[in-house]
Formats: structure tokens, sequence, C-alpha cells
């Protein structure tokens, strides 16, 4: 009930609305477990007997980081160390269709965001990052984007810590 | 000792080296290679003494430039008669020749030398793998290269990427998808097709 409330910041009358209507399916529920009781079916057959077993299904057993610059910011401490090169930091604020995600998702500062998007656009046209090419329309002919700026299928390479990079 | 004799052989004579040009600076590699063609690398190097040595390079289609330059970087040439100068940009050259970079930044290099013509010849440049016997067998050392090639996304394993520790906790009631746009059918009037792919 909070949650909802304090999304509704804008007074429209779409919002108003909201918060006197029914909530959605997820916060209905009163139970004090967790919300999503995913399991999977486990079959094992061991000789005449075959047991039936519902596994709960553990989450990805991601290692997160703490965060340790009292801006909140994940990538304050590395404004002096992250480069193009870091791919592996970098896909990370990475939606899956190659777009950055919001400030309000990542918890990135303003300053490191803005340092982001430089940096993943070097790491982008640097060729480490993969293509996030959206997929043609209807009678488009793809020649037509191939044939302008040639000079992108060279290499290329960028300075760290300089003017292209200022960081 | 004969030990020193043999050494004497190794220094006086003419050796060759092989470069590896993939995903490394022109400029950069010019400063090193230029040293060994004019023979610097060796204690007995002397301006008018003819110590350089031979330098094999490969893969020179390959070789990365920084930032914008593909595309600002210019090569003049003037021929003398009226109206006769003409510029081109790096990636137009490299189109024409993949070669021609890395030797005009080898040639920008050597400028003031007399030997400069000498010392050129000595550079053998190809813009491929592929490289003729009679070349290389004569090769006996490497050259390092200026830069190590970055690793891009793609030579990570899945498991790889997986276990690299996460840098901020996702909200679990955020759709990471919620932005994605369709594929509609008519393409997109309110963007110019130039900025519509890349």
């Amino acid at each position: 009930m909070a949650t909802s409330i304090k999304a509704a910041k804008a007074v429209t009358l779409k919002n108003f609305i909201k918060t006197f209507t029914f909530l959605p399916n997820k916060s209905r529920c009163l139970s004090t477990t967790g919300i999503t009781r995913a399991k999977k079916i486990q079959v094992i057959k061991t000789g005449s007997v075959t047991v039936v077993e519902g596994v709960k299904l553990e989450e990805k057993s991601q290692v997160v980081r703490e965060i340790k610059a009292p801006t909140g910011c994940p990538l304050c401490e590395f404004q002096d160390s992250l480069t193009y090169r870091d791919v592996l930091i970098l896909q990370q604020f990475l939606s899956p269709d190659g777009k950055i995600l919001p400030r309000h998702v990542t918890g990135v500062c303003f300053t490191m965001q803005w340092k982001l998007q430089n940096i993943l656009y070097q790491s982008y046209s640097a060729g480490l990052l993969p293509k996030y090419c959206p997929e043609l329309p209807v009678n488009e002919d793809p020649t037509h984007y191939l044939k302008n700026y040639k000079w992108r299928k060279n290499n290329v390479y960028y300075e760290d810590f300089s003017i292209e990079n200022p960081l | 000792m004969a030990h020193n004799r043999v050494m004497q052989w190794a220094v006086l004579a003419r050796t060759w080296w092989i470069y590896d040009a993939n995903q490394q600076c022109p400029f950069r590699s010019a400063y090193r290679l230029t040293t060994y063609l004019q023979g610097l690398h060796k204690p007995v190097y002397h301006r008018h003494g003819d110590v350089g040595d031979h330098v094999v390079v490969f893969n020179t289609r390959h070789i990365a430039m920084r930032g914008e330059f593909w595309r600002t970087y210019k090569h003049f040439h003037h021929t003398r008669f009226a109206g006769g100068f003409s510029r081109a940009s790096a990636y137009r050259v490299h189109e024409e020749d993949p070669t021609r970079i890395l030797e005009r930044a080898c040639h920008n290099r050597l400028s003031g030398l007399d030997n400069k013509r000498t010392l050129m010849k000595r550079l053998h440049l190809f813009p491929d793998e592929e490289i003729p016997e009679e070349i290389l067998e004569n090769v006996t050392g490497q050259i390092q290269q200026v830069q190590a090639i970055p690793k891009k996304l793609e030579d990570y394993s899945q498991r790889e990427i997986d276990s690299f520790p996460r840098l901020f906790k996702m909200p679990e009631d955020y759709d990471i998808e919620s932005y994605k746009r369709e594929n509609r059918l008519e393409p997109d009037q309110h963007t110019s097709k130039a900025w519509r792919l890349k």
C-alpha cells in the first residue's frame, strides 16, 4: 500500500484513482512468506520406487558487491580506473536490447551516469560490446545503412583519461 | 673468447624481426619499428654506420586508430602543378592500400635522415597473415606489441559473465524490457533514416 502511494507522485486523475482501486495481485496476498513460491517438479526413480517431489527454486546466486562510497553510487569508487575495456562491468548497466538502465534502477549518481554514457559509447564503437541493432522494419533495405559510415568497419581504440575520455 | 666473436657477428649481421600489427596504433608502432630499422637498439649504433635490421610486419589491414582518426586524419599530396593539391582521409587511404598508413607513419618518423630510403626498403609490410616463405625463413626475432588487445564480451563464456560480481541489486518489480520498441510494420517517421540504425 505504501509503495503504491509513493509511486503516484504526480497528482493526475489516473494516479489518484489508482490509489483507491484494487491493488495488484502481488500485494494482495497477506502471507508473510515469499511471494513467489515457484517450485520445480523433480522425478527420481530408484528401482521400483518413483519419488515425485516439488523442489523449491532458488534464485540465481549472484554475488552483489557492497557499495563503499558515501554517495551510494556503485561506480563512484571506480571513477579513476573504469575504462572502456571493462566489459563485464559495463554490460551490467545495459538492458538486454542494449539500452542504458535508468538511474533509479542502478543507483548511479548523476556525474557517473554522464561518464558511463561516454565509456559505453567508446566500448561499443571499439567493437567490444555486441551490436544491438533493432530488427529492420518491412520494406527497409539494410544496404542503405551499411554504405554510409565506411570508416566504422576499421578497428578503433581509445586513450584512457584523455580529452576524449574526460574522467 | 670465441663467445665474444660470435656476439660481434650477431651485432653486425642484419637480423630480421617480425611484428604483428593486429589492433595496434600505427603511430606508436612506427616509433618502435624505426628503432629497429635504424639499429638504435644496438650498442654500436652510429648514424653513419649501417647497422639497421630488417622488420617484417603483417596484419597491417587490422591496425587500430585512435578515436575519430579514421575519419579526421588526412594524408596530403601536392603534385607541384597548379591545383595539384589533394587530400584523403585515413579510411579512404586504407581502402586503397592497407599497408599505406603504417608505411607513411614510419616514413614520417624517419624524417630528416639521409638514409631514409634505404631504411624504408628494409621494412616489409603485408596486409594479411600471408608472408612469402623466402622472407619468413630469415626471421629470427619478434618485436613486442605496443598495445594489449582488449577482450570482447563475446570472448567471455556465459559462466564467466554470471560469476562476475554484480555492482548493484536489480529491483524485483522493474521490468527490463519495458522500453523495448516493437518491430513496427512501417518505418518510424519521427527519427531520420541515418539514425534509425546504429
